[in-house]
């Protein structure tokens, strides 16, 4: 019965971890929107709407950040073949893909608002659909293996493809010329709480990393001990 | 102001669907560790009732 009371012990380990950082990490995030409607000035061209960019950037660097951490935790699993990697990997790979989703809408929510249309194959656009599509893709060719190591593997290859679109995305509109801007002007009160509201939104989604990676390790462990068991 | 609300209010489902399945899955894997457990306490049970018989 050793391998099953450790099953218990991990199983419960993750959400006493969640339950301790849930209330600290709720709280940065609940500062940070607080701060974005009662604090941040409001924009004089495109007023009110002009504060979905707080929430749009941090998530869209959150998105970025899951897909470099993810191909990262890739790189070593190739490297270790260790499991442990790969749920890294899988979990910031999840995270990456809603990221990367939610910023797409929200950006086009932004783009009717400023340029009065929902949708332009513009370079920084192209190359973030293009991400989530790579993430979309790892995420169905994951669910496609049975074989946890198979599954890793090639989780890890897309991901370091995934990571190539990264600098794509940043540069886009330097050596493309798209509509975003190059280097938005922002006053040093708007600075300051994009920069909270980054910090709060990477907290939350370092937290749902954390419980999801958990829930993948323990999902591994459970598998190896139905395997021994129900086939011994 | 509604395109604000309705920005905000994507990305708050977004997590917050994100999270409830996250929620199903543990729930899954719970359900799994009772049933591993159900089955070792079945097989432990017959081994006992065999080693019983054969005493």
């Amino acid at each position: 019965m050793n391998g099953l009371a450790t099953s218990r012990i991990t199983s419960a380990a993750p959400m006493n971890l969640v339950t301790i950082l849930t209330l600290p990490v709720a709280m940065l995030l609940g500062s940070a929107i607080s701060l974005i409607f009662a604090v941040a000035p409001r924009e004089v061209t495109m007023g009110d709407a002009q504060r979905i960019m707080y929430v749009h950037v941090a998530v869209a660097w959150c998105g970025l950040a899951s897909v470099l951490a993810s191909g990262v935790a890739g790189i070593a699993y190739l490297k270790g073949r260790s499991l442990a990697s790969d749920g890294w990997a899988q979990a910031f790979t999840e995270i990456g893909w809603l990221c990367c989703v939610l910023t797409l809408i929200t950006g086009s929510i932004w783009a009717h608002e400023a340029w009065n249309t929902w949708w332009t194959w513009e370079p920084r656009l192209t190359s973030m659909l293009i991400l989530a599509a790579i993430c979309s893709g790892n995420l169905l060719l994951r669910g496609s293996f049975e074989d946890p190591h198979q599954r890793a593997r090639i989780g890890a290859i897309v991901a370091l493809l995934a990571i190539l679109d990264v600098p794509l995305i940043v540069l886009a509109t330097r050596i493309f010329r798209g509509i975003h801007p190059v280097h938005p002007s922002m006053s040093t009160t708007m600075r300051a709480v994009l920069v909270a509201s980054v910090v709060g939104f990477a907290a939350l989604f370092l937290l749902i990393t954390e419980w999801r990676r958990r829930q993948i390790m323990l999902g591994n462990s459970i598998t190896d001990m139905e395997n021994r068991e129900y086939n011994c | 102001m509604t395109s604000l609300i309705v920005a905000y209010s994507v990305v708050c489902g977004g997590v917050l669907a994100y999270v409830a399945w996250a929620g199903m899955v543990q729930r899954t894997l719970a359900a799994r560790v009772a049933s591993l457990e159900a089955w070792r306490d079945r097989r432990d049970a017959a081994e006992q009732d065999r080693a019983h018989r054969a005493a």
